[in-house]
């Protein structure tokens, strides 16, 4: 493993971790603690990915290293390519997949005046990951 | 750049002037055709006007377009008191008003302008658009705005972003494509349990 400046955005590419996911979901098996982390580490290599393109970049970030990147500004970076729909519909599966423990449960992404425009219905099931994984994919596409 | 001559104030108490020029459209400085190439109807450029802002909106053409359609609506909220600017923004967010006010306030008479336009140009087929805002889980702080349309589809959803987000851009507001998500509420739905 190569350190600070000598990283390369392939050490923290997330196709392999996307393989894996391809991977399950063609098998038969697939439980619901599987469902979860996969779906919050999609949205966490996304993450990582994108903030190693912007050290990478020299856009560094905060910390000690300059390695330290905040959420709000992949969210940023990712409505500037109008991927408004993919953002939320992943918020939508990583808030049930990390905060809820009920399945299917209510999530609330965001606040609004109509209260229940944000409440919705979402149930982790294989199509929730096939899914996230989709938007995932077109997430890094645009990305790269 | 000289102005042309049948230049006229949108407001007395406004820097900005609405300047309508019959085409072929001579428009001097590479800042200027940088933006035409952008979006032929509209342009800004910048001027030694003897205000605090510096900046210039020109509308060039013959028919309304998309663009300054909302430029009209951007320059009525430059024109306007900050009461009623946290009115419009109130009528919209509701009692999330004080939240979006404090957290996006550098950006308000902006996001008072995409309000008003998106009300004025798709209630009528989607409803009453709302502001809302996406919170960090664990410090509860905004984190970007989230323009609701309650009665849209998911295959409405997409060609609806494209178009909000084309007119902020090609009204120079970049800034705020990263700030706002349009979101569908019908759509949202259908895409969670389909």
């Amino acid at each position: 493993m190569r350190r600070g400046t000598e990283r390369g955005t392939n050490e923290l590419d997330p196709a392999p971790f996307i393989e894996l996911v391809e991977l399950y979901l063609s098998r038969d098996k697939l439980d619901e603690v599987l469902i979860r982390r996969f779906i919050s580490g999609l949205y966490y290599c996304i993450f990582n990915y994108w903030g190693l393109k912007k050290y990478l970049a020299n856009k560094r970030g905060g910390g000690s290293r300059q390695d330290k990147f905040s959420l709000d500004n992949l969210y940023c970076d990712l409505l500037s390519k109008n991927m408004d729909k993919k953002l939320i519909i992943l918020l939508y599966y990583r808030v049930a997949a990390d905060h809820h423990v009920l399945n299917p449960t209510i999530a609330e992404v965001y606040i609004s005046k109509t209260r229940h425009f944000p409440k919705k219905e979402v149930y982790l099931t294989r199509n929730a990951l096939e899914k996230a994984y989709k938007i995932a994919m077109e997430i890094i596409e645009k990305l790269n | 750049m000289t102005c042309p001559k049948n230049e006229r104030t949108l407001s007395h108490q406004s820097p900005y002037y609405v300047i309508e020029i019959p085409k072929p459209i001579d428009l001097r400085g590479e800042y200027v055709s940088k933006y035409m190439r952008k979006c032929s109807m509209y342009v800004e450029v910048y001027v030694n006007l003897p205000y605090n802002e510096k900046t210039f909106y020109i509308y060039v053409g013959e028919s309304e377009e998309k663009a300054s359609d909302f430029i009209k609506y951007l320059m009525l909220m430059k024109g306007k008191g900050i009461d009623e600017v946290r009115n419009i923004i109130e009528k919209y967010s509701g009692e999330m008003a004080g939240q979006v006010i404090s957290h996006f306030g550098k950006k308000l008479r902006e996001i008072a302008a995409l309000m008003l336009w998106a009300d004025a140009r798709f209630s009528a087929k989607y409803g009453e658009p709302e502001l809302g805002m996406v919170l960090d889980l664990l410090t509860n702080e905004p984190l970007f705005l989230v323009l609701t349309f309650p009665n849209c589809s998911s295959d409405e959803w997409d060609r609806l972003i494209t178009l909000v987000k084309d007119t902020l851009r090609s009204s120079g507001l970049e800034e705020l494509t990263g700030m706002v998500a349009v979101v569908c509420a019908e759509g949202l739905k259908e895409e969670l349990t389909s």
